[in-house]
């Protein structure tokens, strides 16, 4: 193909990545770009992550403040920035000093507004409104309600903005689910309302002051956006987050555009309206490749100010990571197929966080040993690598019987618990060896309950123990690595022992 | 809201916790597609083939299908 006919092509496919809904024209039209992130998660370091590159790492602050920059550059009278949440909890530097380095990234980078995600929760209320008010920008949330009357402290439905003279609503929603994801204390006093609920009643409103076009910056997922479209009529674009999306090409429900940018700051979106400014209609949107891969390698641009903004936290945190969170007097040492002091310790903190009778952690996620001394953070990241939550659930007497004979069949590696004692006979068939189980100094009812508290890998059934996925009235709690922190914080000097919690005869 | 939802992993029906994510169906359809996943060998994609990722949500009824991945890099996977 030779150069003139590869240009041709290219002007075609430009032409064709631009839909023309109904039968307005594009000459009186102001373009209107809407850049876009959510679930960054606390990803403003660049990261190496297989399931995306295998050779580079992706994401970083510096490198999608770069583009996002390039992208506004383009029209910087008509370009709006926003969140659909989920953007502070899931990375030590993010973590450990509460969100506040991604707050300073968005304010630096002008962001909008940024709809509630459920994680902007994980950290209680306190800290969520400290995040608010060091923003520089709303954060919206109208479908949550407050027993106190109205919503949540300092969050608004909506906000008003204009580009190129089109006011635009922008209108915040979060997934329902978070009464179900996040730590009951930190919602107690909330109601997560249904978005098709309260949607039109605010459309009406947000139209009578003016809105044109109407935005929903959407924390739901995908699949609840689309029927959010099918259910609720005037909603013009969806700005998506929580279902970890990328949607590379704009879904089209209804008269509605939809759009989601994945995760973790692999991409930043980007949207093209074109609007007629006299009806606010949109007669022109871009219909493919509206995702702008984040790559950080050594061609990538890179925000100077917002990388050193990241490498000052980035050298706080390599301080916090030494911090010394508490002491063991003896070394801590893994055991794959019995009992092993850790997993005793990791187990005991598992139960003592749940407020549960048993708890229960898989010998697989404990990933090394560890010195007598001191433990340190950085130590404490290298013993407990995965991003497991505690969760605690209600399970009947048998069906903890059902999961003690599942580790002691020995395919895979044995549960570490605590709060019980349980005692096999090896000589007897697989599924009938426990001759003895107690619990909290009792002998195991079948058919009592048991608050049973485990971590979240479990609780899913991972390791073939199915039986965790039955459980009832689960209730989330922090991660695993927080929980034995504050226990290691609580009790040291620890000196974990194996004390037969099981014992294998014959 | 019932406790368990039953989400479609490439099909088969699986049954997990309401407020799990992409990972908790694959650890419950089959540890070895999550630690592949998890390797970057297959890919994720939801029922109109977009990439998704293991920590997103999933929602009563949500069809995610694995498939292994043709590229060095996923950018490049359509």
């Amino acid at each position: 193909m030779n150069r003139s006919s590869r240009i041709l092509l290219l002007a075609v496919g430009c032409v064709l990545a631009w839909a023309i809904p109904g039968h307005l024209q594009a000459s009186q039209a102001v373009p209107i770009t809407i850049l876009h992130m959510n679930d960054l998660h606390g990803h403003i370091l660049p990261y190496l992550d297989k399931t995306i590159r295998e050779d580079k790492k992706v994401s970083g602050a510096a490198t999608f403040a770069a583009i996002i920059q390039q992208e506004r550059a383009r029209n910087p009278a008509g370009t709006l920035l926003l969140s659909a949440g989920d953007m502070f909890q899931g990375t030590p530097i993010s973590n450990v000093f509460k969100g506040e380095p991604v707050i300073e990234v968005m304010n630096a980078l002008q962001f909008d507004a940024m709809a509630l995600g459920n994680h902007e929760l994980d950290w209680g209320r306190d800290a969520l409104q400290q995040l608010r008010t060091a923003a520089r920008f709303p954060f919206l949330a109208a479908n949550i309600s407050s027993t106190g009357g109205g919503g949540l402290e300092g969050a608004r439905p909506y906000v008003l903005v204009s580009r190129h003279g089109v006011k635009m609503a922008v209108i915040g929603l979060i997934t329902a689910e978070a009464a179900y994801s996040t730590k009951p204390a930190h919602v107690a006093d909330l109601s997560f309302l249904e978005p098709a609920t309260v949607l039109p009643e605010l459309i009406k409103r947000a139209r009578g002051e003016g809105a044109g076009l109407v935005i929903v910056l959407s924390h739901l997922g995908l699949d609840a956006d689309e029927e959010l479209a099918r259910k609720v009529s005037g909603i013009d674009v969806i700005v998506g987050g929580h279902s970890h999306t990328a949607v590379t090409d704009p879904v089209r429900i209804n008269s509605t555009i939809i759009v989601q940018a994945g995760y973790y700051g692999i991409y930043v979106g980007a949207l093209g309206l074109e609007v007629d400014p006299k009806t606010s209609k949109i007669v022109r949107y871009t219909t493919r490749d509206v995702l702008r891969p984040v790559v950080a390698d050594e061609h990538a641009p890179a925000d100077s100010n917002i990388a050193a903004l990241v490498e000052r936290y980035n050298n706080e945190i390599k301080a916090e990571f030494a911090r010394v969170v508490g002491k063991s007097e003896v070394d801590l040492v893994r055991q794959p197929m019995a009992e092993s002091n850790v997993g005793n310790l990791i187990a005991d903190a598992i139960r003592e966080a749940g407020a549960a009778d048993i708890g229960f952690q898989n010998g697989g996620g404990i990933r090394a040993d560890l010195p007598a001394g001191d433990v340190t953070l950085e130590e404490l990241y290298t013993l407990l690598p995965f991003d497991n939550l505690v969760v605690t659930m209600t399970l009947k007497g048998e069906q903890v019987l059902e999961l003690l004979e599942a580790s002691g069949d020995q395919h895979t590696r044995i549960l570490q618990v605590s709060g019980l004692t349980v005692v096999y006979d090896m000589s007897r068939p697989a599924g009938s060896r426990v001759v003895q189980a107690i619990v909290q100094g009792e002998k195991l009812r079948p058919e009592a309950q048991y608050r049973v508290a485990t971590n979240d890998f479990l609780a899913a059934g991972g390791d073939r123990f199915t039986t965790f996925k039955e459980g009832s009235n689960l209730v989330c709690g922090d991660t695993l690595r927080d929980v034995v922190s504050d226990y290691l914080s609580k009790h040291s000097r620890v000196k974990p022992e194996v004390e037969d919690r099981m014992a294998f005869k014959n | 809201m019932d406790e368990q939802i039953t989400v479609f992993v490439n099909g088969a029906p699986v049954q997990i916790h309401r407020g799990m994510k992409v990972k908790h169906a694959l650890i419950a359809f089959d540890q070895k597609i999550y630690a592949a996943a998890m390797d970057g060998r297959i890919i994720v994609e939801d029922s109109r083939g977009f990439r998704i990722g293991l920590e997103g949500a999933l929602s009563t009824g949500a069809r995610i299908l694995t498939r292994p991945r043709n590229s060095p890099h996923c950018y490049d996977e359509k």
